[in-house]
């Protein structure tokens, strides 16, 4: 994904998200890569794709947080 | 879109240019990315928000290259330290061969009948040759921290580097010494001269010599 299209999707200003992809890419979360423009007279545009152990670490994050949600609690207690 | 140039568009491109300025040159690959996403987006109003977020993640950038922990520091926190540290002695050197009292003002005459015929002329003339020659340190050490700050080359390794850190603290040594031996009384903007043509100089050659050191394998941040 490119980094305007990642910032409408997770809703974050380019001055948040790219201090945040600069460091995931830092720590070998994330493979950045140039791309040919599709379109004539555009530069080549920034991709960006989750490397295998930036998809652990993002398994691991969403395992987290699932489990801190009141909803998620709520079922543990009544379980 | 590249072909419409409004005058907002030119004018978050300018926002944007300058901003990349700011981030350190190990993220010109970011930089070069966070200005091509700006020729994709249609929307006068999308590239002035682009601009600011780029501006935003410049500064945020810059400020994470100098916050290091680990004795790294930046070339712009470093220049005015090591200015501060090596301009003031660098001047008193100066003013000790060329100014009004200059050392270059001298002549045997002078001597003879100012310095040599008593005792605190003979210790001030001492004074005034350490000056002349320890002094020298200054300029000498500021040339190193210029080369250092522009090149990010360290100081020269071992004798030179002590040199520069153990020069400025002798000439501080005979100064008071002078002044005890004279019956001068020290007061505080004495010990402020001591501050600035002595303690500071080698603090800074010091800091010069340790933390830049390759061996230390600890490098400068743009």
């Amino acid at each position: 994904m490119h980094g305007y299209d990642l910032s409408q999707n997770a809703g974050l200003k380019a001055g948040t998200l790219y201090p945040i992809l600069t460091r995931l890419h830092d720590r070998g979360l994330l493979e950045a890569k140039w791309q040919e423009s599709g379109y004539s007279g555009r530069p080549p545009r920034h991709l960006y794709r989750l490397t295998a152990k930036g998809r652990e670490f993002t398994q691991e994050q969403f395992a987290d947080q699932v489990q801190l949600t009141p909803a998620a609690r709520l079922q543990g207690s009544r379980a | 879109m590249i072909g419409s140039e409004t005058m907002i568009r030119r004018m978050a491109l300018a926002i944007i240019r300058q901003a990349l300025r700011l981030l350190p040159h190990t993220r010109s690959e970011w930089a070069q990315a966070m200005l091509t996403e700006f020729y994709y987006l249609d929307r006068d109003s999308d590239a002035l928000v682009w601009a600011g977020g780029c501006l935003i993640a410049s500064i945020t950038m810059r400020i994470d290259a100098m916050i290091t922990g680990n004795m790294k520091i930046s070339r712009w926190i470093l220049a005015p330290e090591l200015l501060f540290c090596f301009v003031p002695l660098t001047l008193a050197w100066f003013d000790g061969i060329f100014g009004m009292s200059g050392i270059i003002r001298l002549n045997m005459e002078i001597i003879q009948q100012y310095f040599i015929n008593s005792t605190t002329g003979t210790l001030v003339l001492i004074m005034m040759l350490a000056l002349a020659i320890l002094g020298v340190l200054g300029p000498v050490a500021l040339f190193a921290a210029c080369r250092l700050i522009v090149t990010g080359r360290s100081l020269p390794r071992n004798l030179p580097a002590m040199v520069l850190i153990t020069g400025p603290i002798v000439l501080g040594v005979i100064y008071v010494t002078g002044w005890l031996l004279t019956g001068t009384e020290i007061r505080f903007d004495h010990w402020g001269g001591i501050l600035l043509f002595s303690i500071l100089p080698a603090l800074g050659a010091a800091h010069m010599y340790y933390v830049y050191s390759p061996d230390r394998n600890l490098s400068m941040t743009s």
